[in-house]
């Protein structure tokens, strides 16, 4: 029963854990797209 | 966002207590049994998921928009993670039942050659890139993968092997707590989905934009 529980719980942190690194590459493409979108205002100015 | 996230953290806890502490044991598989709350759980979001590639791809090939070919990817993805979660816990609870971590039983060859289906699709779809005429084929290819799907489910009423019949014609049906059990598993499930879809999509959307900038800079 304990080894089931575990390997349950186990799998749903895999899960969020799988959803935390998708947030965490979104935040650092958006960071990246700031900078590009502030690059190019400043040559258009 | 963060309430999605919320609710969906309270159903996951939800679901375990309901699992491992609500629902009775069952008389003849015993505590085992109540991993296929979760299993459930998994091939229920791994079904939605494969449909949503199914029309999303259909949607693609009709209008050529981008949205539907990053809704079908993201779909896809998600799907093949539940799958692969689907197919991990059945072994688990096939070691003590069945004796054994997998047989070809019909319903589980056609479930593998699902998960080979929807693999071989998300490598299409990784190659294809912007190449439109490729990102065509790889829809062509997901609509075809999506007829295997139904299959699971038929192979297993039609053709008996040992998969067990819980719902539907021949079924065996099932005690009430344990039905709670399942639905708020289902519940949880659904939520992950949800939350998991949202993300991946805007994630390539932000990628389409960088990729669009960058261009834009050269």
């Amino acid at each position: 029963m304990d080894y089931l529980f575990w390997s349950q719980t186990i799998i749903w942190a895999f899960i969020l854990g799988y959803l935390i690194i998708l947030i965490k590459k979104s935040e650092k493409l958006e960071q990246e797209l700031d900078i590009l979108k502030k690059e190019l205002d400043k040559k258009d100015n | 966002m963060i309430i999605l996230l919320v609710l969906t953290v309270i159903s996951i806890i939800a679901s375990l207590y309901a699992s491992f502490i609500y629902a009775p044991t069952e008389l003849i598989m015993g505590d085992i049994q109540r991993i296929f709350y979760f299993h459930m759980g998994t091939v229920w979001v791994a079904t939605v998921a494969f449909t949503i590639v199914f029309i999303a791809s259909i949607m693609f090939l009709k209008s050529g928009k981008r949205k539907w070919d990053i809704l079908a990817l993201s779909s896809a993805e998600i799907g093949v993670l539940f799958i692969t979660l689907t197919i991990i816990t059945g072994s688990i609870w096939a070691k003590p039942i069945w004796g054994t971590w997998w047989t070809w039983d019909p319903q589980l060859t056609t479930t593998f050659i699902l998960w080979i289906l929807y693999i071989v699709y998300l490598i299409l779809r990784s190659v294809a890139g912007d190449n439109v005429k490729q990102a065509r084929f790889a829809a062509v290819f997901s609509i075809i993968a999506f007829i295997d799907l139904p299959l699971v489910y038929i192979s297993a009423r039609l053709k008996r092997g040992i998969s067990p019949v819980v719902f539907g014609p021949g079924g065996g049906g099932i005690e009430s707590k344990m039905l709670i059990t399942m639905l708020i598993t289902f519940l949880a499930c659904t939520l992950l989905f949800i939350i998991l879809l949202k993300q991946r999509i805007l994630y390539e959307k932000i990628k389409d934009n960088l990729r669009l900038l960058k261009s834009r800079t050269i």
